[in-house]
């Protein structure tokens, strides 16, 4: 084959690529929205979930009364029928009375193995809500996106899988968790209940104002405890636990490293496998 | 005198440095029910750095009480790095088809166990450093393996096999039985086997630089060294041993009883 001949082939080639990515992406069927809704809430103890699959999720304090929820969407799918799939598979539901409202993206108990059930379909969702300062709030999301709640008084619990995980003035937390993301928990006022922490990859970040006391049960593999705040180490109970599967038997001791700070408090179960862990005083 | 003086003073220094440092923790007791109860168990540890002590006991269940003594775990501090208590560590114990067994993950610095379990086990016991075994009251088949730690099994019916590279080896029969070849190997430490009176006995030893004593009389029987041929794929391995065949009592289960730096031991356990 001569010179002449392959540059041929070449260019051929690169046509052929070009058609067929200009084809992919014409054929992509996209669609974005925005909107908000209000929700009339009449307790005393509201509640808000929101259960998202890629996007942010950010939960912030508004007028007492009313949860806001400004929604943007952006969903996409490589063909018409799989858009309208995954209008069913990835569909937003937001279920809401007078305690409060449930969001959720994606079919209640959908399982994540096996077949993907809309391959390359995408239903990207960015949440803002705004809600009484004393709302029980359950975040999460998965991919591609950020867990950000500030300035709410209610009991917070929040998880993420591949990104972060960010509470600013937090009074109370019950479990906040990130697979691949780094967790920041800055408390305005010394912590008053038990709080869970649990990362694999990311480091955990713990903000508690001078004099705060606490005690920090760390479970931690191969990361680091550094404390801005003086502590002292504390004995934590074991946790003795017993698994039965078939016909074995399986008990489990666990312990973890114990540290108190300000006289103890509630208890902060951290654990990560390769995130460090530091203490630090609110600015 | 005052040498002596200054290296007393000197490990009660060190003794309680490694006291506040390592400090032990309050130990975890589990039971574990047995799936074939009044059968015999088997127990498995193996642990890098631990105390293993197995109490034989007329029980119909195992318990196991385990504590790990930490100094690892560290925090920093505006004071500086302070040492934890406790660090985190997790310790498992299964219990299938009344098998036992039990492990901890890597960060637990140092273990120590004591598994009280039905007299009539079999166990399979190692530890590497920093470590002890201990057995007592076991009947049984016994595997005991220390690098850097003494081995003491009291009260034995049964078979054993012990090694220990750098350590002591202390073996003490009620009863021996099966006809199987029993192995007693050190490189730097004494071997004492205990048997009863009567036992017929054939002990095969060697040992290179230490003494030979025996509570028993002995029939010391002519041998030739033994040569073993190995083919590898890196060439040939011609083994030359030579060890003292000594009869007991008219002779019986072969006791291979071999250490380099070592005295060996044979006294009457009753």
């Amino acid at each position: 084959m001569n010179t002449s001949s392959t540059r041929k082939l070449m260019i051929a080639l690169v046509c052929l690529a070009a058609l067929q990515l200009n084809t992919a992406f014409a054929e992509r069927v996209e669609e974005k929205a925005d909107w908000t809704e209000r929700f009339e809430i009449s307790t005393d103890e509201p509640v808000l979930e929101i259960w998202n699959i890629w996007g942010n999720v950010t939960v912030l304090p508004g007028p007492d009364g009313e949860i806001s929820l400004t929604i943007h969407e952006n969903r996409s799918a490589p063909s018409v029928g799989l858009f309208d799939r995954s209008l069913d598979v990835y569909g937003l539901a937001i279920m809401a009375d007078e305690d409060s409202v449930v969001v959720r993206v994606g079919q209640r108990g959908q399982s994540w193995h096996g077949s993907d059930p809309c391959r390359r379909c995408r239903a990207e969702y960015q949440f803002v809500a705004r809600v009484p300062s004393n709302t029980r709030v359950y975040a999460s999301t998965v991919n591609d996106g950020f867990v950000e709640i500030s300035d709410i008084d209610g009991l917070v619990s929040a998880d993420n899988v591949n990104g972060p995980v960010e509470i600013n003035n937090l009074s109370a937390c019950e479990s906040v968790e990130s697979v691949n993301g780094r967790v920041t928990l800055t408390f305005a006022s010394a912590p008053d209940s038990d709080c869970y922490i649990e990362t694999i990859n990311g480091d955990i970040s713990i903000e508690v104002p001078d004099g705060a006391g606490m005690d920090v049960a760390a479970d931690l593999y191969n990361g680091r405890m550094v404390s801005e705040i003086p502590v002292d180490p504390v004995a934590m109970p074991a946790r003795v636990k017993h698994r039965e599967s078939g016909e074995s038997h399986r008990y489990t001791i666990e312990q973890s490293a114990g540290v108190r700070l300000a006289g103890g408090g509630p208890i902060f179960n951290v654990s990560s496998i390769n995130g460090d862990l530091r203490i630090q005083k609110s600015k | 005198m005052m040498t002596q003086w200054k290296n007393t003073a000197l490990i009660i220094l060190l003794s309680a440095l490694t006291t506040s440092v390592y400090a032990q923790v309050e130990p975890q007791v589990i039971n574990v029910p047995l799936s074939r109860p009044g059968e015999p168990v088997t127990v498995n540890i193996e642990i890098l750095s631990a105390h293993i002590e197995v109490i034989g006991e007329a029980r119909d269940d195992a318990q196991f009480e385990v504590s790990v003594i930490e100094g690892t775990r560290k925090i920093i501090t505006p004071s500086g790095t302070k040492n934890l208590n406790v660090g985190a560590y997790s310790v498992e114990i299964e219990e299938r088809d009344n098998r036992i067994s039990l492990d901890t993950d890597w960060r637990a610095n140092s273990v120590r166990v004591i598994a009280r379990v039905p007299q009539r086990a079999d166990l399979e016991l190692e530890t590497v450093n920093n470590g002890t075994i201990r057995v007592e009251n076991i009947t049984g088949n016994l595997s005991l393996s220390n690098v850097n730690g003494p081995i003491t099994a009291i009260g034995i019916s049964g078979s054993v096999m012990a090694e220990s590279v750098n350590d002591d080896i202390e073996v003490i029969f009620n009863r021996v039985e099966g006809e199987g070849v029993m192995s007693f190997f050190s490189v730097n430490g004494d071997i004492t086997l205990g048997l009863p009176d009567g036992t017929g006995a054939e002990l095969h030893i060697d040992n290179a630089e230490g003494e030979i004593t025996s509570d028993f009389e002995v029939d010391v029987v002519p041998s030739q060294p033994v040569v073993t041929r190995e083919d590898n794929r890196g060439g040939v391995e011609v083994k030359v041993e030579s060890v003292i065949i000594a009869k007991v009592a008219g002779g019986g289960t072969v006791f291979k009883l071999k250490t380099l730096n070592g005295d060996i031991r044979i006294r009457k356990s009753n």
